[in-house]
């Protein structure tokens, strides 16, 4: 007997599965062999160790316990305790098909990568937002509700930029914090109804005449003449009054409001 | 020949019949199930999973081979299944499950001493994970061998693939398992064995 020979009867060896003759011809080789002795007893000692593995059983009671949910489910008619369904199909399919399945999943991603990106295409954002479903006379409102908001910021910010910085009104300033409080609440809600392409140029200038109302909304105190000063300036830079007007203007002219200027910002002064 | 009437009255539609072969084979399925998964809930669920089938099949079972052979493969194929099923969430020994559950195999005078029981908590992980190491074609051919002593041939017909195949692949299960369990040669006193 070779070494080859010989290992090819270690597994029977190991498992006293050799018969006779073979294994007389196995242990004769076994101990003349210092080589093959040794792998074969490495490979007893790893069958030994695996020995000691143990595992539960479950007990008597939890055996009665077993069959008492299995019998109800044996007496169900086939069908209905275990309908085939499109995950079984499914699963059956690509079953041992690896390959298959992970082509049939990157094909998908393609498809809905392809959907997702026509989507985005032919819907640009802000042309077919949700004022699209906006009524005629739902316009008008939102026209005029524009126009007002317009119309109060300008009253408040011409009354902060006339106000002397040295003697503030006891209790006006107060009142306008209140106001512009309440101006940026409303201008939450206005930018949320102003989606169609006109409507951009008032939307952007009422993000601006935000960032204006909230330093004032959030002036400390009515003697906190510095961050007074700096709201002055910012009107006074950023040219809102004038802003204001024109857009106003444009507002009110007869005809309708220029369109396709969506990319325009109002002229900055 | 008993298991067979069983069947054949099963077959007509005696729950009894089938509740006596389930008594008789319960066992060696739930073995063979918790060998593959390594998981007593995962065994449960196997068993219960091989008796419906089983029963559902029961017209398809001609009484060529021993009813434990047919239930057997069923198991075998069950837990092939149940693992590629479950393979997202990666099968793992049932983590804490309790000492009053485990029965050893093949040691049942085991030492009590606490120290040696916690070391031998490591050696069963250790064994395990040495289990999980084989492909689930390997690791069911090792414990029909190793743990619920089917012969190769028997193993054979279970899988329906020839001896030696059965023979090549239990051979290379095995050098797997001692390339991962090779540290244990010493601290097992398995070198005097030599």
């Amino acid at each position: 007997m070779n070494h080859k020979e010989c290992r090819n009867l270690f597994v029977e060896a190991l498992y006293e599965e050799l018969s006779s003759p073979r294994k007389d011809d196995f242990e004769g080789h076994i101990d003349e062999c210092e080589e093959c002795r040794s792998s074969y007893l490495s490979l007893r000692e790893t069958a030994k160790v695996m020995e000691r593995r143990k595992r539960p059983e479950p007990t008597r009671p939890e055996w009665t316990s077993f069959w008492n949910r299995l019998e109800p489910i044996l007496k169900l008619p086939a069908r209905q305790e275990h309908p085939m369904t499109w995950k079984d199909r499914l699963s059956g399919l690509f079953r041992f098909r690896p390959a298959l399945a992970f082509g049939v999943a990157g094909t998908a991603l393609v498809a809905i990568g392809i959907v997702i990106g026509q989507l985005m295409v032919t819907q640009p954002l802000g042309t077919d937002g949700i004022g699209k479903g906006l009524s005629e006379a739902e316009r008008i409102l939102l026209n005029d509700r524009a126009l007002s908001y317009l119309e109060r910021s300008k009253v408040l910010l011409l009354g902060i930029v006339n106000s002397g910085a040295a003697e503030p009104a006891s209790g006006m300033l107060t009142k306008e914090q209140h106001i512009s409080r309440a101006l940026v609440t409303e201008a939450g809600a206005l930018k949320n109804d102003l989606n169609e392409a006109d409507e951009q140029r008032m939307k952007q200038l009422i993000v601006e005449l935000e960032i204006l109302l909230l330093q004032i909304a959030n002036l400390e105190s009515q003697n906190d003449f510095p961050a007074l000063e700096i709201v002055q300036g910012g009107v006074e830079r950023t040219g809102i009054l004038l802003k204001i007007n024109l857009e106003q203007m444009r507002r009110q002219a007869p005809g309708p409001v220029d369109k396709g200027d969506t990319d325009s910002q109002a002229p900055s002064i | 020949m008993i298991d067979q009437q069983r069947v054949t009255n099963a077959k007509a539609g005696d729950l009894e019949a089938f509740r006596a072969i389930f008594d008789g084979h319960k066992l060696s399925v739930f073995r063979l199930a918790y060998d593959m998964t390594g998981n007593r809930h995962d065994a449960e669920d196997i068993t219960q999973e091989v008796f419906i089938k089983a029963f559902r099949s029961l017209g398809q079972f001609r009484g060529d081979a021993k009813v434990s052979t047919w239930l057997y493969r069923i198991t075998v194929n069950a837990c092939f299944d149940y693992r590629s099923k479950k393979s997202w969430t990666a099968m793992k020994p049932t983590a804490g499950f309790e000492d009053r559950d485990l029965k050893p195999m093949f040691h049942p005078h085991a030492s009590q001493d606490p120290e040696a029981s916690a070391e031998g908590k490591v050696i069963l992980q250790h064994i395990e994970e040495a289990l999980e190491s084989l492909t689930p074609r390997e690791r069911s051919i090792f414990v029909m061998r190793h743990y619920n002593d089917l012969s190769l041939k028997e193993i054979a017909v279970i899988l329906r693939i020839s001896e030696g195949t059965v023979k090549s692949m239990l051979f290379r299960a095995l050098r797997r398992l001692q390339q991962k369990l090779e540290f244990y040669r010493k601290d097992l006193g398995l070198e005097e064995t030599r």
